[in-house]
């Protein structure tokens, strides 16, 4: 009986899915426009499941997760500031039987599969650095308006 | 002899479709680089063969040495599993120029297998020389100069303010007295 579940023990650990696959993670969006001509969303995180092909689900894209040298996972996102604007997003973490599972929803319907994990991006959109008002055109209204003061009272001198 | 060549080179051909064959593309998404900066570079790698590309590693470590550029966030250097055949792949890094001037964008080095294990290389588009701006030169363009359009506005305030309250002093004068020459 032991022996039995000492070697149900071994089998589960072999086969396991890890559920949670996001260790410490680290989101970068773009938020400077004019350094910027599309938006795009890195997503680096530690993997907790080295066994295990991760893919990566933002909107019903899927994207792939990469590796670098220095251990991380990545996951890369470009697109048009229209198609990202400021907004929570959710990127979804799946193994390689979760993204199957969910193409298969995509093709077919059905009850879209729960990923392993959920990794949150708030993005704040994109804007220019500095005021909201360029300004010149502030000072410029500012002028018109000393520039309109000092001719009313003029007129009034005038009269 | 014709015959032959023209065997070899549908041979050649056909086995060339076997392989996988990559694309890389590599650009920045940015309008202007420069100094301090954030610069965001993208590499786009299709695979237009007709089998699966293994361990595609792309390399650009060559083309932004640590002594002039500094990661910001993503890596330099990525590898992909697997790329089916018709798919691509998206890489994004974002580095911050260190220096100002021009620098040649060299090509990425794309590495991959294919399912016989052999090791293929290809390198992506080249960006040629573009300029990076210095610090000095982007805030010139691009600031909102606030500081600068506070000092013309000190400088410009004497000019105004001098003459306004001069006739302001002899304006309220005047009509003081007048106030008092209708009140007698």
């Amino acid at each position: 009986m032991l022996v039995f579940a000492i070697l149900a023990a071994v089998v589960g650990l072999i086969s396991c899915d890890c559920q949670n696959p996001v260790g410490e993670s680290k989101v970068y969006t773009t938020t400077n426009l004019p350094l910027a001509t599309e938006t795009a969303f890195v997503i680096e995180f530690k993997s907790q499941c080295t066994d295990s092909k991760l893919s990566a689900v933002l909107g019903s894209e899927v994207l792939p997760v990469y590796t670098t040298p220095a251990g991380l996972s990545m996951i890369s996102v470009v697109k048009t500031h229209k198609d990202l604007p400021a907004d929570s997003y959710s990127v979804d973490i799946y193994d390689e039987s979760g993204i199957v599972a969910y193409k298969t929803f995509l093709k077919e319907g059905g009850d879209a599969p729960k990923p392993l994990q959920s990794v949150a991006v708030s993005h704040p959109g994109v804007s220019k650095e500095g005021l909201p008002i360029q300004s010149e055109f502030i000072v410029m209204v500012a002028y018109l308006l000393v520039w309109w003061f000092a001719n009313t009272v003029k007129s009034k001198i005038s009269e | 002899m014709h015959f032959a060549v023209f065997v070899l080179v549908v041979l050649g051909a056909a086995s060339a479709q076997e392989n996988p064959i990559l694309l890389a593309s590599k650009d920045f998404l940015n309008d202007v680089i420069a100094q301090d900066k954030h610069l965001t570079m993208q590499y786009v790698v299709h695979n237009i063969g007709s089998d699966v590309a293994n361990d595609v590693s792309i390399d650009d470590s060559v083309g932004f040495p640590t002594t002039d550029f500094e990661v910001v966030t993503g890596s330099l250097e990525a590898t992909f599993d697997q790329i089916p055949a018709g798919a691509n792949v998206t890489h994004v890094v974002v580095i911050k120029p260190l220096i100002s001037g021009m620098h040649n964008f060299i090509p990425a080095k794309v590495s991959y297998k294919n399912s016989n294990g052999d090791e293929l290389v290809t390198f992506s588009s080249f960006l040629d020389n573009n300029p990076i701006l210095s610090t000095t030169e982007y805030n010139r363009k691009y600031s909102p100069h606030l500081v600068d359009w506070l000092i013309f506005i000190a400088l410009c305030s004497p000019v105004l303010l001098i003459p306004f309250l001069m006739w302001n002093r002899s304006h309220s004068k005047y009509e003081a007295l007048a106030a008092k020459a209708k009140k007698n």
